[in-house]
């Protein structure tokens, strides 16, 4: 919770969500709402009165917004959640705050340390809730390793490695401008492999181990918006185990999925077993999506829910249950703030090959090795 | 021999594209146009990501949008051998189903 005095929650009724923002990643969060026992979908806002009207229809939202602001003045909204693009956010976190509805925000929550400081703030100072909106930690498999390595099953963890292969063919045809607009973010040094996609992994990293302690790494350029291959190497504050991260943009790699084309993995070894964690996004590979190594034996969790959508369902349903029920929302605005920090010395350690630490990353650092 | 016809056909469509992005924006909308025809072919073997990419093409040409330019860095910027990798990927995927 980042508010000393919480919005205290509606108890009975239904909860009204709204969606700020109705391009191509809202077809995600739009599940979590369905179904759903304590929050319904009542309202959705987009400056484009076209794709409004095609996801009214789509999903027959009561309520339709082309003016954010009169989204806000509706009395009855009662979370919303911000999908725009990354500069947008913190104007728009602070605009709800400041009208009292409770607030998640896509990832990454801004592009600045500033950004993140003044969300914080606003969402603080009105006493509402504020999520930065992550859903691989929810992903199911992810959270079934998380519970084995801390019920001791693979002992002392030594290494956490993940894994991300972007590729090009093999899922639903996607608009360019879902990409596109990152090249605006590549000439203020902010990739759309680590900065954006890589977020995921970064944001696993340190929800399975803690805070980093430092960063090492080496980061080129594919095309010309896309901050890969690469390998990042960190180790962490206050765990033995060290992290490694490697990125690769496969052009001509065929990658099923019903989403994105993105081959993702962990793999995390410990003194006594270890654990792999695959497909999420897509199935390149044909495995079980969760396996345990320990004593010379193989434990394929072959029945856990594994497809992308889960983890987003998931994650709305647990900022939901907090709003409604009480509780503090697991990705708070701190953490997504350390999320980003993290992500930037990923970035400068892997443009100029040296240590960099995740706490003295400010806005001043940032602009000097833009410079 | 299938390796040697994708080598050469990658080539010259690497080549057309190369030099059409060097083109003016109105020019490049009006041949997206005529591009059209042949992507409505492959519509059954790719799902219509050709006739898509043709719209947002036309589209981003067509009305000056800044996002042609950055569409222009994707393949001028880009080393030669990732933008041939794409095109074969595409034409081995999607045109031949090899």
């Amino acid at each position: 919770m980042t508010g000393s005095k919480p919005k205290k929650p509606p108890s009975k009724k239904k909860l009204k969500a709204a969606l700020a923002g109705v391009g191509d990643i809202s077809m995600m969060h739009r599940p979590g709402y369905v179904d759903n026992p304590d929050c319904e979908l009542y309202a959705i806002c987009d400056p484009d009165p076209e794709r409004l009207a095609l996801r009214r229809e789509q999903w027959g939202v009561p309520r339709t917004y082309t003016d954010y602001s009169d989204l806000l003045a509706d009395p009855e909204v009662d979370l919303v959640e911000v999908l725009t693009p990354h500069h947008l956010h913190c104007g728009m976190v602070e605009a709800a705050a400041g009208a009292g509805k409770h607030v998640s925000v896509q990832k990454p929550m801004c592009t600045t340390i500033l950004e993140a400081d003044r969300m914080i703030e606003a969402t603080r100072r009105a006493g509402v809730l504020f999520k930065v909106f992550e859903n691989f930690v929810f992903y199911p498999p992810f959270v079934k390793a998380r519970e084995l390595i801390a019920g001791g099953e693979i002992g002392e963890p030594l290494t956490v490695r993940f894994k991300l292969g972007t590729n090009m063919f093999g899922s639903r045809p996607y608009p360019l401008s879902v990409e596109l607009w990152h090249l605006l973010e590549v000439e203020k040094g902010m990739g759309q492999a680590v900065f954006d996609d890589g977020y995921h992994k970064l944001s696993q990293a340190i929800d399975i181990f803690g805070d980093i302690e430092s960063v090492r790494g080496w980061v080129d350029r594919s095309f010309a918006f896309a901050d890969m291959p690469g390998v990042l190497m960190w180790r962490y504050k206050n765990s033995p185990c060290v992290g490694i991260f490697d990125l690769a943009l496969s052009p001509n790699l065929y990658n099923r999925s019903k989403y994105f084309p993105a081959d993702e993995r962990i793999d995390v070894t410990g003194t006594k077993g270890s654990l792999s964690i695959t497909r999420c996004t897509a199935q390149l590979l044909d495995a079980p999506a969760l396996v345990l190594t320990k004593r010379g034996r193989r434990v394929l969790f072959d029945d856990l829910r594994a497809d992308w959508q889960d983890s987003f369902s998931d994650s709305t349903r647990h900022f939901v249950q907090c709003v409604k029920h009480g509780g503090e929302p697991s990705l708070t605005g701190e953490r997504g703030k350390k999320v980003i920090q993290f992500a930037f010395a990923c970035i400068i350690a892997g443009k100029t090959r040296s240590e960099v630490r995740p706490d003295q990353v400010d806005d001043a650092f940032i602009q000097e090795f833009n410079r | 021999m299938k390796n040697l016809f994708l080598d050469i056909q990658t080539e010259l469509v690497y080549g057309a594209l190369s030099t059409a992005m060097k083109l003016p924006d109105p020019v490049l909308a009006e041949l997206v146009r005529a591009a059209r025809a042949s992507a409505r072919m492959q519509e059954r073997n790719d799902g219509g990501e050709l006739l898509l990419r043709l719209d947002e093409l036309e589209e981003y040409f067509g009305t000056g949008s800044p996002l042609s330019q950055a569409l222009r860095r994707i393949l001028l910027d880009a080393r030669p051998g990732q933008v041939k990798s794409t095109i074969r990927g595409y034409l081995r995927n999607y045109v031949y189903d090899w």
